[in-house]
């Protein structure tokens, strides 16, 4: 028989049971499609959040108290920290932390509250710190002017705000020299940073920085002044590892603990996070990948039962092929072709419908990064469904392979 | 051309066998027309299934054209359904989705002809006069179409031995006339015949007549009417009507 003869044969069973075929085929597309999906949406998720630690600066050391967020992004108000002024004081001497490794130590603590000016109110996250934060940071001020250590030491009631921040509550009005209300104080706008956009599912612009003693001392609860975090510049990459070490020790003596096991803070370096952060999606996208992969299988296990019900229906139509000069390879290869046509039409037809579901992912859910479908997953999606395809048609098509010609012209 | 030593064909487990044929002892010559009679269940289409390749014996010897058949594999079996023999059924036995022409080109597509396959289905196809028809589905067919389209299946291979199982047995009278005729047609053009019926007036056509009765042939008989050809097919056909009425 002829390869070509093969392929039409194949193709004349399936439309004549069409119905079922199609049927078939959309279990095989949904499989496909929803592994390009997810995979796609893990992997731009992934991504985002490697680049949003990426994002802040490959020579920044961070320190956490202990039991607070890992993902150092996040600034929210956690159990109490451990960290102090005096910490941050010892971290900026020389004689601990040498200035040719570093360059500034930025402590900072957050809160989340409304913000409000005239008619407009926005809740947004209200960061604490000192002059240094910006340009640790990659913020600049695009309009006004930042505060400087003079701000910081006298707690004075100034606000920078984020790109966000300042179109909601300033719609029409230049926002500098504005007063805004914070916890019913009342602060001036000093300045706006520029537009950062949003890294990860982060939005950047959304923020307001104050003097951090004056969030101590004006927005916070009496009592409840604490640092979050303290980021430690590096003077270069290459220093950073030795920066860290450096501020370990430092922090260790000042805490008077000597057993490292024991430390009630973490030194991170943004590389770290970033790996952290590659896990992460790594992991996401395996484990949406695996479940995406379930729907697959259960399009195979609907082209397995399709097929061994055909393999019962048409032992009259087997027979006569075998009677009439059908070998059992003929009749095997008839059978597997046919799954094989479903697994091809279902998996080209899955990626092309999964690249149309993350291009409408991506623009209708605006608040996830856009999704990336990438070679790997089109490729994983397609070769599972084909897998998947021919080893669901493969028992069926043994079995119809196996029947004696002279059985099947029987069952009429 | 075949030659059948001591077949036996049982089926079912061990434990409760059934048999179906014991100790059958046949020997049928190239360009012979070959009658098996007998009622139902005695054998008879067991005994052809075997002759046709589509089984094989539990007991015995089987020779077709000389090869022990239990010798060969699936493919070679294969092969000689696919060149050698031409089945035709008592229920047709179309694939009834496909068309007419579809269904007679099946033995070609498995043999792998491709350049000739047109021209061959064509001339099968015009030669039981169903060229009118080419395109229809099978299953639309009258019976008496449906058996002319198998015997044009049964041909397009240029097969030497055709098998036919109670070709007459679904069809009407004048149908199976024509049938007949087809077949006596073929023997006349020196190919082997073999021809399993209950019905005597049709074993009548043929040159020798096996008859088979619970699974062993007991009576080798010559039909008085094959002496004489020619007329064969009047006579024949005047007695089909006559039993089927």
């Amino acid at each position: 028989m002829k390869f070509r003869d093969a392929i039409l044969v194949a193709y004349r069973g399936l439309t004549r049971h069409w119905v079922r075929a199609t049927l078939n085929v959309l279990g095989i597309v949904a499989g496909v499609a929803s592994v390009i999906m997810l995979v796609s949406v893990a992997h731009a998720v992934g991504g985002t959040a490697k680049a949003a630690v990426a994002g802040l600066g490959a020579n920044l050391v961070v320190v956490y108290p202990a039991g607070a967020s890992t993902s150092g992004v996040q600034l929210g108000i956690g159990t109490p920290s451990s960290l102090t002024s005096s910490d941050v004081t010892a971290l900026s001497n020389i004689a601990n932390v040498p200035d040719e490794v570093q360059n500034a130590v930025v402590p900072s603590a957050g809160v989340r509250q409304n913000v409000s000016a005239l008619d407009h109110s926005w809740q947004t996250d209200i960061i604490g710190t000192t002059a240094g934060f910006g340009i640790e940071r990659g913020y600049t001020i695009s309009e006004g002017t930042a505060f400087g250590p003079t701000a910081v030491s006298a707690a004075q009631l100034t606000v920078i705000l984020g790109q966000t921040v300042a179109r909601q509550i300033f719609p029409d009005v230049d926002p500098i020299g504005q007063n805004v209300l914070i916890n019913n104080e009342s602060f001036k706008v000093a300045g706006v940073y520029a537009a950062r956009g949003y890294s990860g599912v982060y939005n950047q612009d959304d923020l307001v920085v104050v003097p951090i003693t004056t969030l101590w001392q004006w927005v916070l609860p009496t009592g409840s002044a604490q640092i979050q975090q303290i980021l430690v510049q590096a003077s270069s990459t290459s220093t950073t590892t030795n920066v860290a070490t450096e501020v370990t020790n430092t922090l260790l003596r000042q805490h008077n603990i000597t057993d490292p096991a024991l430390a009630d803070f973490r030194v991170v370096t943004q590389q770290d996070l970033v790996a952290s952060a590659e896990r992460l999606g790594t992991v996401m996208q395996w484990m949406l990948g695996a479940v995406a992969i379930i729907a697959l299988l259960t399009g195979g296990i609907g082209i397995m039962s399709l097929m061994l019900a055909t393999v019962g229906e048409r032992a009259y139509e087997i027979g006569v092929r075998r009677a009439v000069g059908a070998s059992r390879e003929d009749i095997l290869g008839q059978f597997l072709i046919e799954a094989l046509l479903l697994a091809v039409v279902g998996g080209i037809a899955g990626i092309a419908l999964g690249f149309g579901g993350a291009t409408f992912m991506g623009d209708v859910l605006t608040d996830i990064p856009a999704p990336v479908v990438t070679g790997l997953a089109v490729l994983i999606a397609g070769g599972v469904a084909l897998v998947i395809g021919v080893g669901a048609g493969l028992y069926p098509a043994v079995r119809a392979s196996l029947l004696q010609p002279v059985e099947a012209v029987r069952r009429q | 051309m075949i030659e059948l030593a001591s077949v036996g064909r049982t089926y079912g487990s061990a434990s409760a066998p059934v048999t179906a044929l014991r100790d059958v002892n046949l020997v049928i010559q190239r360009g012979e027309f070959v009658a098996i009679v007998g009622p139902s269940g005695s054998g008879k289409s067991t005994l052809l299934n075997l002759i046709g390749c589509l089984d094989q014996p539990s007991s015995g010897r089987l020779l077709f054209l000389g090869e022990d058949t239990s010798t060969l594999n699936d493919t070679k079996l294969s092969r000689i359904r696919n060149r050698s023999i031409g089945f035709v059924f008592q229920m047709f036995n179309l694939v009834p989705e496909l068309t007419v022409y579809e269904n007679i080109e099946l033995p070609l597509v498995y043999a792998g002809v491709t350049r000739q396959r047109r021209a061959l289905t064509t001339k099968v196809l015009e030669r039981v006069g169903m060229a009118h028809r080419a395109d229809h589905p099978a299953s639309l067919l009258s019976g008496g179409e449906q058996q002319r389209v198998a015997i044009a299946r049964a041909l397009v291979n240029d097969p030497a031995l055709i098998l036919a199982d109670e070709p007459t047995g679904s069809i009407d009278p004048v149908s199976a006339e024509q049938v007949m005729e087809l077949l006596g047609e073929l023997h006349d053009q020196a190919r082997t015949i073999v021809l399993v019926t209950h019905n005597m007036s049709v074993a009548a056509v043929a040159q020798r007549v096996v008859r088979i009765e619970a699974g062993t042939i007991n009576e080798i008989g010559h039909s008085p009417v094959a002496e004489t050809r020619g007329p064969a097919a009047q006579v024949t056909a005047a007695a089909i009507s006559a039993t089927v009425e």
